[in-house]
């Protein structure tokens, strides 16, 4: 239950930060309705929504939620939930759930609304929901391996910004990675959560695959997701 | 039997033995002060106690828990106070508390009370809603100190409950310090500051270099310099010719350097002082200042160490 309490806590002050809403939520959304005023009825704006969406969940989990945890171990609040009666455990897993449920919320708001401004499919529901939540645990597990190799917050947010734009740019956020070279396109893949997100939820969104035409997609993910919790949880550090 | 009982602790980085061979016992209901300068090893020995560091070798019990071996239940007996104010800022102080006292497993509704309780007994009751952000550092550091109450502890931790707090905002603090004891908590506190010492603690343990050198009640440590006056010199590069020709004058019962000068022990300051100030002008040394210091826990310190507080 305890985990679910900081979880609680962190929601509320990511909540109250309006410089973090401003980045997070607002600014996505800004470019959802930019999108679908500049390019109305046009189906094929729809195609470059998984690529942005994954770099905007990028930074809600990546950025705020290394942030999140080098703020707290900065401020002392880290060492005196230590003192507390609580498992290290509950520590790591309340912080990251604030961040996969900040996450979840960022993709479902921007994914409703690119539905409803600029027309865009949802495709098959159940493969949409298991990838959208494949790719937030990826992205979350990245986000907790930032925190764990910064020592400080500028640092922290130095690295975030490396990791988001390196993973974006080669993952096929911004351009298709089928355009490159087929030795540049399996580099993208065994090094980029956004190129299995995007080539899924594409798949599902435009070309009507299902839950089992993208489990390979799916798979890629959770390996992400288990690689990085395993570095992240073996090297945290609470001092 | 002591509420906190500390048997031959060490902790070791290293070659470097932050805490060397401690062994000591607070009662219940005492407040029991840790004096020493920076880097004596307090924080190391605190943060022992509450779990944070695995001692190297040696045993402390807290409530008849060991800290090494029973971690969980110990973190449920004691409140600790961190140095720094350790909230979080874009919550209130009345969810800071809450959120504290989750973490303790206290029921909802008896968790209100003592939250309205406590925040009664820091006098912050009205503020209860503002934003810690908006709080002076001396709001804070009451609140800091009522987060640390909040599952009502038997034990309360303090480390430098007062460091770098303004005059008044230090006597608030003393005063609540006090209150929570007659209210039945055992405190073991550390502080550099000898004032603090004096004015708060039923018994005072001197800390040096990872050592505890001594511990006595305040009376007591004072009766160890009873009628011992100690000139302070402040000067540069005094050769060992000069401490030796100061060391023979009459009267003088000690000698010591520090890093400023010189610490002379002595039964009759006043008498003493032109004297010694003669003896050191006649040589090429240049005095900064001279101070007579009337016993009280520094002279201790001095006695006992050598050393000043603030060395």
């Amino acid at each position: 239950m305890k985990f679910i309490y900081i979880a609680t806590k962190d929601l509320k002050i990511f909540f109250k930060d309006i410089q973090a809403l401003a980045m997070l939520i607002i600014a996505p959304i800004m470019m959802i309705l930019i999108m679908g005023a500049a390019f109305p009825g046009e189906e094929g704006v729809s195609y470059a929504i998984p690529g942005m969406s994954i770099m905007f969940l990028l930074f809600a989990c990546v950025m705020q939620g290394s942030m999140s945890i080098l703020d707290e171990r900065e401020s002392g609040t880290l060492r005196r939930l230590m003192i507390a009666p609580v498992t290290r455990s509950s520590i790591i897993a309340g912080k990251v759930l604030a961040y996969y449920v900040l996450g979840l919320t960022q993709i479902s708001v921007l994914m409703v609304l690119s539905h409803l401004v600029c027309g865009m499919n949802f495709g098959n529901i159940s493969a949409l929901i298991t990838l959208v939540l494949a790719t937030t645990a990826a992205a979350s597990g990245l986000g907790m391996l930032v925190a764990v190799f910064s020592k400080t917050k500028p640092q922290g947010h130095t690295l975030s910004l490396v990791a988001i734009m390196f993973m974006s740019a080669l993952g096929g956020s911004w351009w298709s990675v089928s355009m490159y070279p087929p030795l540049m396109e399996k580099i993208a893949y065994i090094t980029t959560i956004n190129a299995w997100a995007i080539d899924g939820l594409q798949n599902v969104m435009f070309h009507g695959y299902g839950l089992t035409e993208v489990a390979v997609d799916v798979c890629a993910l959770l390996v992400f997701a288990l690689a990085f919790f395993a570095v992240a949880v073996k090297s945290f550090r609470f001092e | 039997m002591g509420v906190i009982i500390i048997d031959d602790l060490y902790k070791s980085y290293g070659d470097i033995r932050a805490v060397d061979g401690v062994s000591f016992e607070v009662e219940q209901g005492e407040i029991f002060g840790l004096l020493g300068p920076n880097g004596a090893g307090k924080t190391t020995l605190i943060s022992m106690l509450c779990c944070l560091l695995e001692p190297t070798s040696g045993t402390a019990m807290i409530d008849g828990k060991d800290v090494s071996k029973d971690g969980m239940n110990v973190r449920s007996v004691i409140g600790v106070v961190p140095q720094e104010v350790s909230l979080y800022p874009a919550l209130s102080a009345y969810d800071n508390l809450k959120f504290y006292g989750k973490m303790y497993d206290m029921p909802i509704d008896q968790l209100e009370e003592r939250i309205e309780h406590l925040l009664k007994t820091v006098g912050l009751e009205e503020r209860a809603v503002d934003l810690i952000k908006r709080y002076s550092g001396g709001m804070k550091r009451r609140i800091n100190i009522a987060a640390a109450l909040i599952h009502n502890p038997k034990v309360l931790l303090l480390d430098e409950p007062t460091l770098g707090l303004d005059p008044q905002t230090r006597i608030k603090i003393h005063e609540l310090i006090k209150k929570l004891n007659e209210d039945g908590v055992t405190i073991l506190l550390t502080t550099h500051y000898m004032d603090e010492a004096e004015k708060l603690c039923n018994r005072v343990g001197i800390m040096d270099n990872g050592r505890i050198v001594v511990v006595d009640t305040v009376e007591r440590l004072l009766e160890l310099v009873g009628g011992i006056d100690i000139i302070h010199v402040e000067a540069e590069e005094i050769p060992s010719v000069l401490i030796e020709r100061i060391s023979k004058m009459k009267g003088v019962e000690k000698v010591s350097r520090h890093n400023r000068g010189l610490h002379i022990e002595t039964m009759n300051g006043r008498e003493l002082l032109p004297k010694i100030v003669i003896e050191i002008g006649s040589s090429s040394v240049k005095i900064k200042s001279v101070q007579i210091k009337e016993p009280s826990l520094e002279s201790v310190f001095i006695h006992l160490t050598g050393k000043e507080l603030r060395d």
